[in-house]
C-alpha cells in the first residue's frame, strides 16, 4: 500500500475478523452443537461449550435417518448435472464456433435465454413436464388423432433430478468464449494437418479447455448439491430425495419435545462435508469459475 | 475421469428409462403418510402379498399428503397413475369432480358399507348415499390431559366443556404453570372440528354437500366467537399457541410435560401414551356450554380407485381393499398408530376381547363414540373446493390476528373473502359439472 | 464464427442433446405457463377453459399477490444491497496486504458449499427465542424476540441467512476487480493529498463499476427466486405470510393449492417481472456505468 497506515490496516484487520466470524459463526454453531447430547441442549440452549457426543450423534444421523441413501442421490444427481453439462455444454458451443451451421447465431441466442429465467421460476409447469416427457410427442399426435405413444415419468428418478439443471446455457456461454479466445491460427493449422472435427476437438481443444473445464465442472455439482427447490417436487419419495431435502424434511417432521438439534447439526455437517471440503480445497477453481462467469 | 462419468448418465437415463412398466400382476398404492403410520401401512401391505398369492401390492409412500395428491395429479395427466391412491379429507371434493376416481360403492357394490361408522362414512359420501372412498386411517379430535399438572391444582377430571376448561386453565395459571392449554390453531382442530360438533356451519349449502355456489360462514356465530375467545385467552396467559412454546410445536409441547390441556387427533395418541405413560387423560374435545353436541367429523385419509385401468387390475384392487375392511388388519393397523377402527365389525372385536383393558385400544371407543353422535347438515364433513389452500389462508389470516396485526374478526372476514374467491374460481373450474 | 468443418450432421448430433434438454425443460414449460394462463385448468385434466385474460384480472386484483410482489420487492432491494455492501466491505479490507486477508479469501468462499436449505436450519437454532443465541434478551424482556410470531423478526432472519450465502461470489468478483486497479492510481490519488477513504469513494469503487453492476445484476435476480430454501426451511412462508415472497406463494398455489392456473398465472408475471428487471439492469445502469469510466 502507498503509506504505511497502521490504523487503516488495523480495522481492515478487525473487519475481516468479523466477516469471518460471521461466514464461520453458523458452521461452528453446528459443530459444536454437533458434539452435545440432546438433554444438554433441552436444558442449557445454545451453548459453545463442546461436548462429547459428536460421533454418537453422527452414527445415528447414519443409522436412524435416511441421509446416507440420500447422500447417495445428491452425489449422483450432482456429478450427472456436472457431467452432463459439461459434456454436452462442450460439444454444443463447438459446433457453433467450428462448424459451418447457418442457425448457429440463433441458436446460441436461444441457449442464452435460459440463463435470465432460473428454472426456480418456472418450477409449476417444469414438474407438469417433468412427469410426461413424452407430452411434446403426445401433443403433436393428439393433433393427428393418434394415440398417446410415450408415457414416461422421470419424477422420482436421478435423471430427472438432474435434467432440468442441464437446461441451461451459462457452460456453453463459458466455452464458446474460451474457445473464440484461442489464437485462431490454431484450429486452422490443425485443419490444414488433416486432422478432422472429432480429433481436433479431443487432441487440441479439450487440452486448452481443461481450465474452464474444471472450473464449469466443480461449479456445477456444487450447483447441483446445494440445489432445493427442484430436487424438493422432483422427488417426493424419501429413498430418492436428495440430501440437503431431506435433511430439511428431517428437521420439520421429526417428532419430539423440542427438535433434537444435536442429531439435525450432525446431518447439516454430514450433508454438507463434501460440498464444503470441495470449497475449501477447490478455492482456486471457485475463484476462477466465479471470475468465467463474470465476463 | 469424463468416459466412466459419461457411461454412468447413460446407464441413469437407460435405466429410468425402464423403471417405468406396469406389470399385470402387480399393482401399486400410493399412501402419503411418513414415520410410524408409514411402517404400519407397510406392515398391512406385507400381510396383504403374505396371505394371498394371486396379487401383489407394492405400496408407494409419497412424502406427505399434499405431494401424493399433486403427484397424483401429475401421473393422472400423463396417465401413469397408480390404481389405488390415499387421499387425506380436506381433498374430497377435489377427487369428487375430478373424473379421475371411480367410488368404491360402484367398484365393489356387494359391500355392505352400511358396516362403517355413520362418522367416518358421510365425509365421504354423496347425497345420493354412494360412497366415494373406502376411509382407511381415520381418526379424530379428541382432549388430551395430562394428569400430573391438573392433579397440582387439585383438579382430577378432563373438563368437558371450554367454561370448564377455562376454570382450570386459569388455576393452572394462578400457580405459576406456563402453559395451561396449547395449540397450534390449525383450522382442522380449532375451526372444523369445533363447528362440527357444535352444529354450526363452516360454509353455508351444509358446508358444500348441496352445492358448489356455498359461501364461507365461519366468521359469525360460535366458530367466530371460538376464535375471539381463543385470542383473548392466549392474552391472558391462559391458552398458548405453539410458536409461544419452547417446543415450537404444540404436541411436543404437550408430550415435554411443558403444556397441560391440548386438543389432538386421535392418531397422535401413540405418541402422547409414549411420552406420558399413566400421566395421560383422554376425553371428548370440550363443548360450550348450552350446545348441544353433535359428532366430530372422520380425519386422516380414506382410499381411492382411479379410472384407466384394466380389470385385472381393479379385481387386484378389490382384493386388497376386501383384505383392508377385516377386522384383523384393520386393528393390527389400529394398534400401531392411534387412528379409530372404521367398522362396528372391527370395533365389536376390541370389545369382545381382552384388547379392551390395553391401552394401545384405549381410544379406538373413545374416537368413534364421538364420531358416533346424531349429527346435523353441518357434522357430515367439508365439501369445498380448494379447501387445501383454504387451511393456508385461514392459518395466515389469524396468525395475523394472533400477533396482533389486526383484530380476529377482521381476520375472519378476510379469511371469508378469500375463501369465497377460492370457491368461486373452483366453481368457474368445474363449469357445467353437477356435484355428485 | 469460424466455421472450419462442413459436416452438417455432425454440427446436428453436437446440439442436440443440449438443445433438446432446453426445448423440453426450458421452452415448454415456459410455452406452458403463458398457455395456462390463459385458461382455466382442472387440476386431474379432462377439462381445460380458455378464459382469456380473466386469470390475470384475478391475480392482479387480489391484494395477497401484491403483498408478496411487495415482499419480493423488499427482499430484493434490501437483501440484495446488504448482501454486496458487506462482502464490499470486505473486499476493500482483503485487498489491503494485511496478515488475515489470505486466510479470509478462503473462509469468506465457504458458504458456497452450503446448501441454503441447510444453513437456514441452523440460523432457526441460532434464532430460536428459547434456545439461541438472543434467549437470554427473552429472558429480560419477554417476547421481544420470536421470529415464529413476529414478521418482521421473521423477516430479518431471512435477509441475514440470505446475505450469509451471497458473500462467496460478491466478495470474489468485488476483490477480483479491486485488485486490477492499477496501483499507480493509488499512489498519483496519495500524491494529490487524498486520504485512503476518498481514495476508496474517488478512485477504487469508479473503477470497480463493471464489477458492481454485475454483483446488483445477479444479486437482484438471484434474490427473486433464492429465498425459497431459507423460507421453506426457516419459516415455511409464516408467521402471518409475512415471509411469503412470491416465490414462495407459487410453489404453495401449485404444488399444495392445485391451482395450476394461478400459479402458471403468477409464473409468468413474475418471468415478465424478471425480464423486465433484467432489461432495465442492461439498458439504464450499464450505460451509466460506462459512462462514468
Amino acid at each position: 500500500m502507498v503509506e504505511n497506515t497502521k490504523s487503516i490496516d488495523r480495522v481492515a484487520g478487525l473487519i475481516l475478523a468479523l466477516g469471518m466470524g460471521f461466514v464461520l459463526l453458523p458452521l461452528v454453531v453446528a459443530l459444536v452443537t454437533a458434539t452435545q447430547a440432546y438433554e444438554t441442549v433441552l436444558t442449557g440452549g445454545l451453548s459453545w461449550l463442546p461436548g462429547d457426543q459428536l460421533l454418537v450423534n453422527i452414527a445415528r444421523v447414519f443409522e436412524e435417518t435416511a441421509l446416507p441413501g440420500q447422500l447417495v442421490n445428491s452425489f449422483v444427481a450432482a456429478m450427472l448435472v456436472a457431467t452432463l453439462k459439461c459434456l454436452f455444454a462442450f460439444m454444443t458451443a463447438l459446433a457453433i464456433v467450428f462448424f459451418q451451421i447457418r442457425w448457429g447465431g440463433a441458436l446460441f441466442a436461444l441457449t442464452l435465454v435460459t440463463i435470465m429465467l432460473p428454472l426456480d421460476l418456472r418450477v409449476i409447469t417444469t414438474y407438469q413436464v417433468a412427469a410426461d416427457v413424452g407430452m411434446p410427442v403426445n401433443l403433436v399426435l393428439d393433433v393427428f388423432g393418434i394415440g398417446p405413444l410415450m408415457r414416461l415419468s422421470v419424477l422420482d428418478t436421478w435423471f430427472g433430478l438432474a435434467a432440468p439443471l442441464v437446461a441451461h446455457g451459462t457452460g456453453t456461454f463459458l466455452f464458446r468464449q474460451a474457445f473464440l479466445a484461442m489464437p485462431r491460427d490454431l484450429p486452422r493449422a490443425a485443419v490444414m494437418d488433416g486432422a478432422g472435427p472429432v480429433r481436433f476437438a479431443l487432441d487440441i481443444l479439450l487440452p486448452l479447455s481443461r481450465a474452464p473445464l474444471i472450473a464449469l465442472f466443480i461449479m456445477m455439482f456444487l450447483g447441483g448439491w446445494t440445489q432445493y427447490l427442484w430436487p424438493l417436487v422432483a422427488a417426493s419419495r424419501p429413498d430418492m430425495q436428495t440430501a440437503v431435502v431431506g435433511l430439511s424434511r428431517l428437521a420439520n417432521d421429526m417428532p419430539g419435545a423440542v427438535p433434537d438439534y444435536p442429531l439435525i447439526m450432525a446431518g447439516a455437517l454430514v450433508v454438507s462435508a463434501i460440498p464444503l471440503a470441495m470449497v475449501a480445497l477447490l478455492q482456486r477453481f471457485i475463484v476462477r469459475g466465479y471470475a468465467l462467469s463474470e465476463k | 475421469m469424463t468416459v466412466r462419468a459419461t457411461a454412468a448418465a447413460l446407464c441413469a437415463l437407460a435405466c429410468t428409462a425402464l423403471s417405468n412398466p406396469v406389470n399385470a400382476a402387480n399393482f401399486e398404492f400410493w399412501y402419503g403418510n411418513t414415520g410410524k403410520i408409514e411402517e404400519a401401512i407397510q406392515a398391512n401391505c406385507a400381510s396383504f402379498n403374505a396371505a394371498q398369492s394371486e396379487h401383489k401390492v407394492t405400496c408407494v409412500g409419497q412424502g406427505g399428503y399434499e405431494v401424493a395428491m399433486q403427484k397424483a395429479i401429475a401421473a393422472y395427466r400423463s396417465k401413469t397413475h397408480p390404481v389405488l391412491i390415499q387421499f387425506f379429507d380436506a381433498g374430497t371434493l377435489d377427487l369428487l369432480l375430478s373424473n379421475a376416481v371411480v367410488p368404491v360403492s360402484e367398484v365393489l357394490p356387494d359391500v355392505d358399507w352400511n358396516s362403517y361408522i355413520g362418522g367416518a362414512r358421510s365425509y365421504y359420501e354423496t347425497s345420493k348415499g354412494a360412497l366415494w372412498s373406502q376411509p382407511y386411517n381415520a381418526s379424530t379430535l379428541i382432549f388430551y390431559g395430562n394428569r400430573e399438572a391438573l392433579a397440582s391444582v387439585g383438579v382430577s377430571e378432563l373438563p368437558t366443556t371450554w367454561e370448564g376448561v377455562i376454570k382450570v386453565a386459569t388455576k393452572l395459571r394462578d400457580a405459576g404453570h406456563a402453559c395451561p392449554y396449547a395449540t397450534d390453531g390449525h383450522p382442522w382442530r380449532v375451526l372444523e372440528q369445533f363447528a362440527a360438533r357444535h352444529g354450526a356451519p363452516v360454509a353455508t349449502k351444509g358446508n358444500g354437500f348441496a352445492g358448489l355456489d356455498a359461501e364461507y360462514a365461519f366468521n359469525a356465530g360460535l366458530p367466530a366467537k371460538h376464535m375471539e375467545n381463543l385470542a383473548g385467552w392466549r392474552k391472558d396467559g391462559l391458552v398458548r399457541l405453539a410458536a409461544d412454546t419452547r417446543a415450537g410445536k404444540f404436541a411436543d409441547a404437550f408430550n415435554a410435560g411443558e403444556c397441560a390441556m391440548i386438543e389432538n387427533s386421535t392418531g397422535g395418541y401413540s405418541s402422547h401414551l409414549a411420552a406420558l405413560g399413566d400421566k395421560l387423560m383422554v376425553g371428548l374435545a370440550p363443548m360450550y356450554e348450552g350446545v348441544e353436541r353433535r359428532n366430530t367429523l372422520v380425519g386422516g385419509a380414506s382410499i381411492y380407485v382411479m379410472k384407466g385401468h384394466g380389470e385385472d387390475q381393479i379385481k387386484a384392487a378389490r382384493a386388497f381393499l376386501d383384505f383392508l375392511r377385516d377386522p384383523a388388519p384393520q386393528l393390527e393397523f389400529v394398534k400401531a398408530t392411534g387412528y379409530v377402527p372404521v367398522t362396528q365389525a372391527a370395533l365389536d372385536l376390541i370389545k369382545t376381547t381382552d384388547r379392551a383393558s390395553d391401552p394401545a385400544f384405549a381410544v379406538a371407543e373413545l374416537g368413534v363414540g364421538s364420531m358416533d353422535v346424531a349429527g346435523n347438515e353441518y357434522s357430515r364433513g367439508i365439501r369445498l373446493g380448494f379447501f387445501v389452500q383454504f387451511r393456508d389462508i385461514f392459518m395466515e389470516e389469524t396468525q395475523k390476528a394472533f400477533n396482533g396485526e389486526k383484530p380476529m374478526q377482521a381476520a375472519l372476514d378476510s379469511a371469508k373473502t378469500r375463501g369465497d374467491e377460492l370457491l368461486r374460481r373452483f366453481q368457474a373450474t368445474y363449469a357445467g359439472v353437477t356435484l355428485p | 464464427m469460424l466455421a472450419l468443418f462442413p459436416q452438417r450432421w455432425l454440427a446436428f448430433a453436437l446440439i442436440l442433446p443440449q438443445t433438446l434438454l432446453i426445448a423440453l425443460f426450458f421452452y415448454l414449460p415456459v410455452y406452458l405457463a403463458f398457455y395456462w394462463s390463459f385458461t382455466l385448468e382442472r387440476p386431474f385434466g379432462g377439462g381445460s377453459e380458455f378464459v382469456g385474460l380473466q386469470n390475470y384480472a384475478r391475480v392482479l386484483a387480489d391484494p395477497e399477490f401484491w403483498r408478496s410482489l411487495r415482499l419480493t420487492f423488499v427482499f430484493m432491494v434490501i437483501g440484495s444491497t446488504l448482501a454486496i455492501v458487506i462482502p464490499l466491505i470486505l473486499a476493500l479490507a482483503a485487498d489491503r496486504h494485511i496478515r488475515l486477508s489470505q486466510p479470509a479469501r478462503n473462509i469468506l468462499v465457504w458458504p458456497k458449499g452450503v446448501a441454503g436449505a441447510s444453513i437456514g436450519l441452523v440460523f432457526v437454532f441460532i434464532f430460536n427465542p428459547f434456545l439461541g443465541l438472543l434467549a437470554p434478551l427473552n429472558a429480560v424482556f419477554p417476547g421481544i424476540w420470536n421470529p415464529r410470531i413476529d414478521g418482521a423478526d421473521a423477516f430479518t432472519m431471512i435477509v441475514v441467512a440470505h446475505v450469509w450465502g451471497g458473500i462467496p461470489f460478491n466478495f470474489v468478483v468485488l476483490l477480483s476487480g479491486l485488485q486490477a486497479v492499477p496501483q499507480v492510481l493509488h499512489r498519483a490519488a496519495a500524491l494529490d493529498g487524498a486520504g485512503p477513504w476518498r481514495r476508496v469513494r474517488d478512485v477504487q469503487l469508479p473503477l470497480i463499476a463493471p464489477q458492481l453492476f454485475l454483483t446488483f445484476a445477479l444479486e437482484f435476480t438471484e434474490s427473486v427466486t433464492g429465498a425459497f430454501g431459507l423460507i421453506d426451511s426457516m419459516t415455511e412462508g409464516g408467521p402471518g405470510g409475512s415471509t411469503t415472497l412470491l416465490v414462495y406463494k407459487i410453489y404453495v398455489d401449485g404444488f399444495r393449492g392445485y391451482d395450476l392456473s394461478g400459479a402458471a398465472t403468477q409464473t409468468a408475471l413474475l418471468m415478465i417481472f424478471v425480464l423486465i428487471l433484467t432489461a432495465f439492469q442492461f439498458l439504464v445502469l450499464e450505460r451509466r456505468v460506462r459512462y462514468e469510466r
